[in-house]
C-alpha cells in the first residue's frame, strides 16, 4: 500500500521522474540518435560540419535549411524546424528567394501566417519564376478559408509547373466552394488522361480525389483512388490519417490497426490508432489514449498550441470531455478554419450542448457552400437546437 | 524547383506541426533552500548536447555512457554558459553538487546536472535566471522550469523561450494566510492518502456503534451514545497525535521511520482484532491515543519531506495538523450515518465489523512484514 502515495505523487506531478541513475559501464549504449537510422539527416549533418568550415557559404547554408524542412515534414520533428530556422538566420539581407521560402516555411510552420505569406511573397518577388512559394501561399490561403486568394494564387501557380499541379489546386478550391461535383469530375479525368506521372504528385492527387469522393458519399470511388494513392510506395502521414479517418468512419476499424501499425509517434496517426483500438476493444486502446494525454498535457506545459484540433478531437471521442474539446476546437477555428476544423468545432458544441459555439463554423459552411453529407447533417443539428 | 519537392510540399500542406515527436525540452527544478542559495536541477536531452557538443565520438548514432562521462566537463560547462542567474545585478555562480548522471524521459535519455547557486548579494524580492540554451541552434527549444520558493511547498512553472529567456524567480516567501492554505491542504491530502491512517481510525470505529454485552453486541441505544463514543476515539487520537507531530517536526524528538512505520501498522493490526476478540472495549480511546503517539511521527516524517518555512514553522505545523484533522472529520461524517443506520443489522456486525476487520488485519500485517523486515519495493 506504500504505492499508494506513490501512484498520487506520480499523477500529482508530471515532472517527476525516477531518480537520476549512473549506468555500470562505460559500454553501455545510453542513447540511440535519430542520425543512426536516417541516411538523410546524416547527410545533412555532414553537410553541416562542411558550413562551419565555410559559415559564408550562403548556397549551402540553403541546402542544410531546406534539407532539415523536408525531414520537419516526413518525421514530424520539430527539431528540425528550429535547425532549419537557425541555418538560414545569418542570410536575412542576401535578398535570395530561397531564404524568404524557407522563413515563410517555417513561419507557417508557427501558425504565423501572416509573416508566412509576407516572407513567400517576397520570395516571389525575387523570383517570379518559382512555383513552390505560390503553392505553399495557395495551402495557406486554403487553411485561413480565403477561397478567393487561393484561387488567385492558383492561377499563379498554373504556368509556373507542369499542368496538372495548377489543375489540382483549382480542383481542390473549387471543391470548397460549391462546385464539388464538377472539381472531382474534371479532376479526376485529368488525372486519368495524364497517364504516368510523379508518384508522389499521383499520390497527392489521388488523396484529394478520395476525400472529394467520400464528401460525395461515393465509397467505392473513394477506397479507389485511397488505394491508388497507397500504391505509390511513399509513406505520407496525411494520406495514412485520411485513410484512416475513411475506414473509421465506415465502421472498419480493425483495417486501421492494421494500416498504421507501428506509427504511434505521430501525434495525429495515434489518436487515430486509439479512436481504433476503442472501436475494436483492442487492450492497446489505453495505452494508447494515455500516451496521447501525457503529449497534450506535455504540450500544455510548454505553452504549444499547435495540435488544437487532434487535442479536441481526443477529448471529445476518447475522453469524452465535451467541455474540454469545444475549448480547444473553438480556439483552433480562430487560427485554422479547414473543413477538419469546422467539423470538430460543430461535433464538440453539439455535444457540450453550445450549439451557438458553433456559429463560426456554421457561417463558413453557408458561407464558402462547402458540400460534405456528414458537415450538412451536423450543421442541422447544430442549427435546430439553438 | 522541382516537381518533386513541389509534389512533397503540397502532398503535406500544413500539417507539419500535428505530426510531432515531442519538442526539444530541457527541464529545469530550482529550489529556494534560503532567500540566497538554491539547488538547481537540470535535465538536459543527450539529443540536443550531442547536436551542440558532438558527443558521439564514432559516429556510429550510438551514445554510450563512456562518450557522455568523458564529456561531462563540457556538458557542465555549456549548462554553466547558458544559464545566469544574478540577484540585484550580482551574479549567484553555480558550483556542481554532484556528478553528472543521467534519467530516461518519455522522449529519449537525459543528462542529470545539479548546482548548488549562492547569490553574492541578497535579494530583496526575485532572484533572474537568464536562460539561453539551444536558443542558437534551436528558436523552437524551451526551458520548463520548477521553481519553488523558499518556504513554499508548491512549485510555480516558467517557461523559458528565446523571447523570454530572462525571467524573475519571484522570493517573496507566500503571505501567511497562503502559507496556511498550502499546508492545510496538504494535510487533507496526506489524511487522504494515508491509507494506513484511515484504516486504524475506522479500525477503531467501527465497533463505536455498538454496545458489548456478555452475549456479543448489540446495537447503541442512540445516535448520541454512538456520537460521544466517536468522539471520544477521535479527539484521543487527535491529541495524542499532534502531539508527537509537534514534537518531531520541531526537532524535540525523532525515531527511526523503519520502527515508526511498523508499529503504525501494527497498530492497525491490534484495532482490527480487538474488534475480533475484544480485549479493550470500553477505553479505546486510550488505544487511540497510545497508537496516536506513533502516527503522529508519521505525519511528521511527511512533513520533514514538504520542508518547513523558516519563519512561519508554527503556522505550517498549526495548517497540516487542521488539515489532517479536516481530513479525518470527513472519514468520520461519511461513516457515521452509515453505520448508526445500518448498526441493528447482522450485516454490519457481520458482514462489516467481522470479516472487515479480518480484511483489515491482514493487509496491515502484511504492511508490517514489509515494513519491519524491509521488504518493500520502494
Amino acid at each position: 500500500m506504500r504505492l499508494w502515495p506513490f501512484l498520487a505523487a506520480l499523477a500529482a506531478c508530471p515532472l517527476a521522474h525516477a531518480a537520476p541513475y549512473t549506468p555500470p559501464s562505460d559500454a553501455e549504449v545510453v542513447e540511440r540518435l535519430p542520425a543512426a537510422t536516417d541516411p538523410a539527416l546524416r547527410t545533412v549533418e555532414s553537410m553541416r560540419r562542411q558550413l562551419a568550415a565555410r559559415p559564408s557559404d550562403p548556397a549551402l547554408r540553403l541546402e542544410i535549411a531546406e534539407r532539415y524542412f523536408a525531414l520537419a515534414m516526413a518525421q514530424g520533428d520539430p527539431r528540425y524546424v528550429g535547425y532549419a530556422a537557425s541555418t538560414i538566420a545569418p542570410l536575412e539581407r542576401s535578398g535570395d528567394a530561397r531564404y524568404w521560402l524557407v522563413r515563410g516555411q517555417v513561419q507557417q510552420y508557427g501558425h504565423d501566417f501572416d509573416g508566412a505569406l509576407a516572407s513567400l511573397r517576397k520570395a516571389s518577388e525575387l523570383d517570379p519564376r518559382a512555383a513552390a512559394p505560390v503553392a505553399w501561399r495557395a495551402a495557406i490561403r486554403m487553411v485561413q478559408a480565403k477561397y478567393a486568394e487561393a484561387a488567385q494564387e492558383c492561377e499563379r501557380l498554373a504556368p509556373l509547373a507542369a499542368p496538372l499541379w495548377g489543375q489540382g489546386c483549382s480542383a481542390y478550391v473549387r471543391a470548397a466552394t460549391g462546385q464539388l461535383r464538377p472539381a472531382y469530375a474534371s479532376l479526376a479525368q485529368a488525372v486519368a488522361a495524364a497517364g504516368a506521372i510523379d508518384p508522389d504528385l499521383a499520390l497527392w492527387q489521388h488523396t484529394r480525389l478520395a476525400e472529394m469522393a467520400t464528401r460525395l458519399q461515393d465509397w467505392g470511388g473513394a477506397e479507389r483512388h485511397f488505394r491508388a494513392a497507397l500504391a505509390q510506395g511513399a509513406t505520407d502521414q496525411f494520406l495514412l490519417a485520411a485513410y484512416a479517418d475513411f475506414l473509421l468512419q465506415r465502421g472498419r476499424p480493425a483495417e486501421v490497426l492494421a494500416l498504421l501499425a507501428g506509427w504511434e509517434r505521430s501525434d495525429v496517426l495515434l489518436l487515430r490508432l486509439a479512436l481504433a483500438g476503442k472501436a475494436t476493444a483492442d487492450p492497446r486502446a489505453a495505452g494508447w489514449n494515455r500516451q496521447l494525454r501525457d503529449r497534450f498535457a506535455d504540450a500544455e506545459r510548454r505553452g504549444d498550441r499547435l495540435h488544437e484540433q487532434e487535442a479536441a478531437r481526443w477529448a471529445l471521442e476518447l475522453e469524452g470531455d465535451a467541455a474540454k474539446a469545444l475549448a480547444f476546437a473553438s480556439s483552433n477555428y480562430g487560427k485554422q478554419k479547414e473543413p477538419r476544423d469546422a467539423e470538430v468545432l460543430l461535433r464538440a458544441a453539439l455535444a457540450a450542448r453550445q450549439p451557438a459555439a458553433a456559429q463560426p463554423a456554421l457561417a463558413w459552411l453557408r458561407e464558402s457552400g462547402y458540400e460534405d453529407a456528414g458537415l450538412a447533417q451536423l450543421a442541422k443539428q447544430a442549427e435546430a437546437s439553438k | 524547383m522541382t516537381a518533386r519537392v513541389l509534389a512533397f510540399l503540397l502532398s503535406f500542406w500544413l500539417l507539419g506541426p500535428a505530426l510531432a515527436h515531442k519538442p526539444s525540452d530541457s527541464y529545469l527544478t530550482v529550489r529556494g533552500e534560503e532567500p540566497h542559495k538554491l539547488a538547481i536541477r537540470w535535465d538536459l536531452a543527450l539529443r540536443d548536447l550531442d547536436y551542440v557538443l558532438q558527443l558521439d565520438r564514432d559516429g556510429n548514432g550510438e551514445l554510450t555512457w563512456g562518450e557522455v562521462r568523458l564529456r561531462s566537463s563540457d556538458i557542465e560547462g555549456f549548462a554553466r554558459q547558458h544559464l545566469q542567474l544574478s540577484a540585484q545585478g550580482a551574479p549567484c555562480p553555480l558550483t556542481a553538487a554532484g556528478p553528472l548522471m543521467l534519467d530516461r524521459h518519455s522522449d529519449g535519455t537525459y543528462a542529470v546536472l545539479s548546482f548548488a547557486a549562492a547569490c553574492e548579494k541578497k535579494a530583496p524580492d526575485a532572484i533572474e535566471v537568464a536562460y539561453t540554451a539551444f536558443f542558437d541552434v534551436d528558436p523552437t527549444h524551451r526551458g520548463l522550469l520548477q521553481w519553488t520558493a523558499p518556504g513554499a511547498t508548491s512549485a510555480q512553472a516558467l517557461v523559458l523561450a528565446a523571447g523570454s529567456a530572462t525571467q524573475p524567480l519571484q522570493l517573496q516567501a507566500p503571505s501567511a494566510l497562503e502559507t496556511l492554505r498550502q499546508y492545510v491542504v496538504e494535510g487533507v491530502w496526506h489524511i487522504w492518502i494515508g491509507f494506513d491512517h484511515i484504516l486504524f481510525l475506522v479500525a477503531l470505529l467501527l465497533p463505536a456503534v455498538l454496545v458489548r454485552q456478555p452475549g456479543g453486541w448489540t446495537a447503541a441505544p442512540s445516535l448520541r451514545v454512538a456520537a460521544i463514543e466517536v468522539l471520544k476515539v477521535v479527539t484521543a487520537f487527535t491529541v495524542a497525535h499532534s502531539i508527537t507531530l509537534s514534537l518531531a517536526a520541531l526537532g524535540v524528538v525523532s525515531l527511526p521511520s523503519r520502527l515508526v512505520e511498523s508499529v503504525i501498522a501494527a497498530s492497525v493490526v491490534l484495532a482490527a482484532l480487538n474488534n475480533l476478540r475484544a480485549t479493550v472495549d470500553r477505553r479505546r480511546w486510550v488505544m487511540a491515543f497510545a497508537f496516536g503517539l506513533v502516527h503522529g511521527f508519521g505525519f511528521a516524517s511527511v512533513l520533514a519531506d514538504l520542508g518547513l518555512p523558516q519563519g512561519a514553522l508554527v503556522l505550517a505545523l498549526v495548517g497540516f495538523n487542521v488539515g489532517v484533522e479536516l481530513g479525518q472529520l470527513a472519514i468520520v461524517a461519511a461513516f457515521l450515518p452509515f453505520a448508526y443506520l445500518l448498526r441493528a443489522t447482522a450485516f454490519y456486525r457481520v458482514g462489516v465489523l467481522q470479516a472487515g476487520s479480518v480484511v483489515v488485519a491482514v493487509l496491515a500485517g502484511w504492511w508490517f512484514v514489509e515494513r519491519a523486515f524491509d521488504l518493500a519495493p520502494a
